[in-house]
Formats: C-alpha cells, structure tokens, sequence
C-alpha cells in the first residue's frame, strides 16, 4: 500500500470515529482467535485484508472499498455497545418494565451519540440528559470491554467479538460481484427477495399505501434504500459470508482448548446477534432523521421500514442455516442430503430464534419510547436540564462520569453547542458553584 | 508550498468524482475515492485530497456548487468538520482560510423537505 493510501485511510477513520478516537493496525504476529478467524475469511474471500483496531469515538465497523489490502474498521466501542443491548436481552433477573426502561435509556443514549455526528448538538445533549435522568439501575460500563475479553472461549464468545467483524470481511467475498447476475429462480434474485419483503411487510401494521410504496422500493436501487433487492441481497451475501466462516472458525477454536462445540448455542448466538445490531441500526437510522430538514418523507419511511429489511434478512438467514447445515452434517456424516432434512433444520432454526421474541418485544418498547423524543419535539421537557442539576449535586451519581464521556466525544467530534456547555456546568464542580449562585441570584 | 488534507463525504459517487476530476486538474494534488459500507448495508462515497494550501479557495468554491444540491453531506479541512454544509458555511470556511473568492450566493435558499 502506497503513502498516499496510509494518509487516506487514517484521515477517514479520524473523520468517521472522532479524533479522540485511537487505532492501529492489528497486529496478527501472535496467536489468537481474531488471527485464525482473519487467515480463515481470507482464505475464503481470496482477499488481503488489513483490520484497523479503533478504540473510543463512535460505535461503528465499517469497510472500505477499492483498495488492494481492503481496510476493515473493528471499533471496540461498537463491541461496547453491542455487550450492553445484549446483556438486557438475555438478563433475566429483572422485571419487565425494568427491561423497557433500560432499553429506552440506552437506546437514547445511543441515538444522542450519532446525533452528535449527524449535526444536531441541541437534540444529541438532549436525548442523552433524558437518558440519564432519574436513573436508579444501571449497567455497568465500567471495564466493559476487559469484561468481554475476560469471558470463557464459547460460541457466544466467537459470535460477539466477529460476526461484525466478518459480515464487513463477506463484502469483498467473490460471491458478492457475482451477485448482479442471478438467475430469476435464485433464492437471491430480485422476485425471490420482492416475495420476502412482501411477506415481511405483513408483520408489521403499516396501511396499504406504505407497502405499495415498499414494494416500489425493492426494485429501486440506491444507497439510501434499505428495501432495494440489490442492498438486502448484499447484506444477505454478507451475512452467509460471515455465518460460514464463522461457524468454521467457532468449531476449530473451540475443539483446539478441548470444548466441545454446542450447534444449538451457535444459531442462538447468530440470531441473537443479527437482533443486537439491528437496535444499534434502528438507533443511528432515528438519529439521522433528528435534523429538522433531513425528516423528509423517504428518511421517515426508511425508518419505519428498516424493521421489514432486518426481517428480510432474518428470513434468508435462516433459509440459509438449513441448507448449510443440512448439507455439511449431511456430508460429514456421509448421509444423502434430502429436502426433508433442511426443512427439519428450518423449523428447529426457527424455533430457535422464536425463543427470542419476547426480550425482543420489551427491547422494541423502549426503542419506541425512545424514538418519540427524536419525532415529536413537543414530547421534549423543557426543565430536563433543572432536574438533572439537581441530581447530579450528589457527587458519586454514575451519570457523572457517562456525561464527562459525551462531553470528551463530542470534543472529539469537534461539536461546539451551548447545550453542550450547560452539560459542562452540571458535571463541573468549579461551574457547578457558579451555577448554583447564579439559581440564587 | 504547504499540503492540506481535504475530505468530503458524498451522496453518491458522480459528485465525488466531479470534485475529483476538478482537483486532479491542479498541480501537486493526489486524490483517493473510496465507498464506506456499514453493518446496516448504508453505504457512502468518500473522497480524500492533498491538495496545495493555496489551491483550496478555488476547490471549495467548486464544492460549493455540489452543496446546493445537497450532494455533499460532510465536508473536513483544515481540521474543521461540518455536517450537512449549507453555502453559508463554505463561504464562511473560506473566510477562515482567509481567501474568500466566493461569488456571494443568489438567494439564500430555505431548508426543504425533500
């Protein structure tokens, strides 16, 4: 790779991270499951690729396209993010209005990061006050990512650090230039996919207008339209990329530290996953329609769709688990592959991924309270800055130290607001002093 | 003469390449586009420059064009980021460079919805 390249790439990580965010090029001298899933995806991809570790700034993987050694992007605060909405899906020890609660506090907090990005310091300072305030419970944040990397070598182990990971490496799978030319019966094609998406829009209640619309879009390429065939046959491809090798990968590690693999825990895993980053998705999606002029008619249907893409994919996931399945069990056990044999896997995947559905469902209610905030203005409280001044007086509140961290990322972002400075002067003591003498002026 | 690193953020990869094709024009200039692909499938078109300090008024004021449009959604130069540049804040970008040759807009426009 040229200078020029080197510069090119560090700028765009600076750019889309926040400068206060740090990262290298991993170092893959040494032994580790991220070096055996890399060699492995390359060898699948007959790809060089070159993975930049970023701490810290926003929480986003991304790749970047047309370069020789393709640059992938592994944000530890991504993984951060994606431990925290996992552990309230899979905590059981609290009630239910409590998972809501959650839920909606961390996704606010999420939306007010990619707020901070989009433009809109006013609502990202916002909707974090509200994500904070009148807290009682909360998630430990503290040591996350030391927490993640200390947990056992498992399928959950596997499938949290590099599924994200991988499903970046799945676009420059060879699979993926191939994709524009699939014949009409292809379980990828355009009609394949347009019958997906229509099933999918059942699902949901949205009036008859808005499915004609959906429909319109599947066969309506663009980089905005999350419902175009061509973008969920991608994803999808990706996707597979990522379940294949992965699943590979998982086997191996494990079977090298002598624990056995757990099939049944893998798909869960998948599934649980695929759910987990599809909140974070929904979330920067809302954050992008805070700005009053982006809230367009397409950016609002884009939104409210994203579900039905998310299913969609789901839907193909799974297809896809049965047929892989089926066919490498099949073969290792040197049995005929038959057409029952996949749809036994088909239903015991879906019956899998059912067991999800009612966290799911508490997790869709908080992001549905916390997406009014962004939507409807009025639904703002005016005194939220009040209240939380008050409570922060208290100098061990935990939301201290969370504002101090949105402070240092919208620094990093170079965001300046007078909504950001009245935060400064709620967790500053020196400011605090003003301050109060100013309430008693 | 002193390079500055210049980057925008494009909707789609016709105006990244305008702005491209108009800064290879311009001596002692190296450009990169690339296409950044998110987990949710989102996908946008980045372009990167080194570009002479001197040449970045006349660039911005070919940028400008494609703001109007609403083409470019980020723009970093010199270290400053803005999201969603209007006209204004171009101008206002030059003015801090301290070369403003930006002919003064027509009419200011109003947000619109689409």
């Amino acid at each position: 790779m040229n200078e020029f390249d080197l510069i090119a790439i560090q700028q765009i990580i600076r750019d889309q991270c926040g400068k206060g965010a740090k990262f290298q090029i991993y170092n893959r001298s040494f032994k580790s499951p991220m070096k055996f899933v890399l060699d492995l995806a390359e060898e699948a991809s007959a790809s060089k690729f070159m993975v930049y570790w970023v701490e810290g700034g926003l929480p986003e993987n991304f790749c970047l396209l047309d370069f020789e050694e393709k640059p992938v992007v592994f944000n530890t605060r991504f993984l951060e993010m994606t431990g925290l909405i996992r552990s309230i899906l899979t905590e059981d020890r609290i009630s239910e209005d409590m998972t809501v609660e959650l839920s909606e506090r961390l996704c606010l907090k999420i939306m007010a990061e990619f707020s901070l990005r989009d433009g809109v310091p006013d609502i990202a300072a916002f909707l974090m006050q509200k994500s904070i305030q009148g807290q009682t419970l909360f998630l430990s944040e503290k040591n996350l990512l030391m927490q993640i990397e200390a947990e056992p070598l498992s399928e959950r182990y596997m499938v949290f650090w590099f599924f994200g990971l991988l499903h970046e490496l799945g676009h420059f799978s060879p699979e993926m230039s191939e994709a524009a030319r699939l014949p009409e019966d292809h379980p990828l094609s355009d009609q394949a996919i347009a019958t997906l998406v229509n099933s999918a829009l059942e699902l949901f209640p949205y009036p008859d207008d808005l499915k004609k619309q959906a429909m319109d879009w599947v066969y309506s390429p663009g980089s905005d339209n999350i419902l175009a065939a061509q973008h969920l046959r991608e994803e999808a491809l990706a996707d597979m990329f990522a379940t294949r090798v992965l699943f590979f990968a998982t086997e191996a590690v494990l079977q090298r530290s002598n624990i056995e693999f757990d099939l049944v825990q893998f798909i869960y895993e998948l599934g649980l996953f695929l759910n987990v980053i599809a909140v974070i998705n929904r979330c920067k999606k809302v954050a992008r329609t805070a700005r009053p002029e982006d809230m367009n008619r397409n950016a609002a249907m884009a939104t409210a769709f994203h579900p039905v893409a998310i299913a969609v994919r789901l839907n193909l996931l799974r297809d896809f688990l049965a047929l892989f399945f089926a066919t490498t069990l099949s073969s290792r056990r040197s049995e005929t592959l038959t057409q029952s044999k996949i749809d036994e896997w088909s239903k015991h995947i879906t019956e899998l991924l059912n067991q999800l559905k009612p966290s799911l469902d508490l997790m869709e209610k908080g992001l549905a309270k916390a997406m009014r905030y962004v939507f409807f203005p009025n639904e703002r409280d005016s005194n939220i800055g009040t209240k939380l001044f008050n409570e922060l007086a208290d100098t061990k509140n935990p939301s201290r130290i969370i504002l101090k961290d949105f402070l240092a990322l919208a620094e990093s972002l170079d965001v300046i607001s007078p909504f950001l400075l009245a935060i400064q002067l709620m967790v500053d003591d020196d400011l605090r002093k003003k301050g109060q003498f100013l309430q008693i002026q | 003469m002193s390079q500055e690193t210049l980057s925008i953020t494009a909707k789609d990869e016709s105006s990244a390449q305008a702005v491209r094709d108009f800064i290879d024009g311009l001596p002692e200039s190296q450009t990169r586009i690339t296409s950044r692909r998110n987990l949710d499938g989102g996908a946008t078109v980045i372009l990167i420059a080194t570009v002479v300090g001197q040449l970045l008024p006349p660039i911005l004021t070919f940028i400008a064009a494609k703001v109007t449009e609403r083409k470019v959604t980020r723009i970093t130069v010199n270290g400053i980021t803005i999201e969603n540049p209007t006209r204004e804040d171009i101008e206002n970008l030059i003015a801090d460079i301290g070369h403003n040759q930006l002919p003064p807009a027509k009419k200011k426009k109003g947000k619109t919805d689409e």
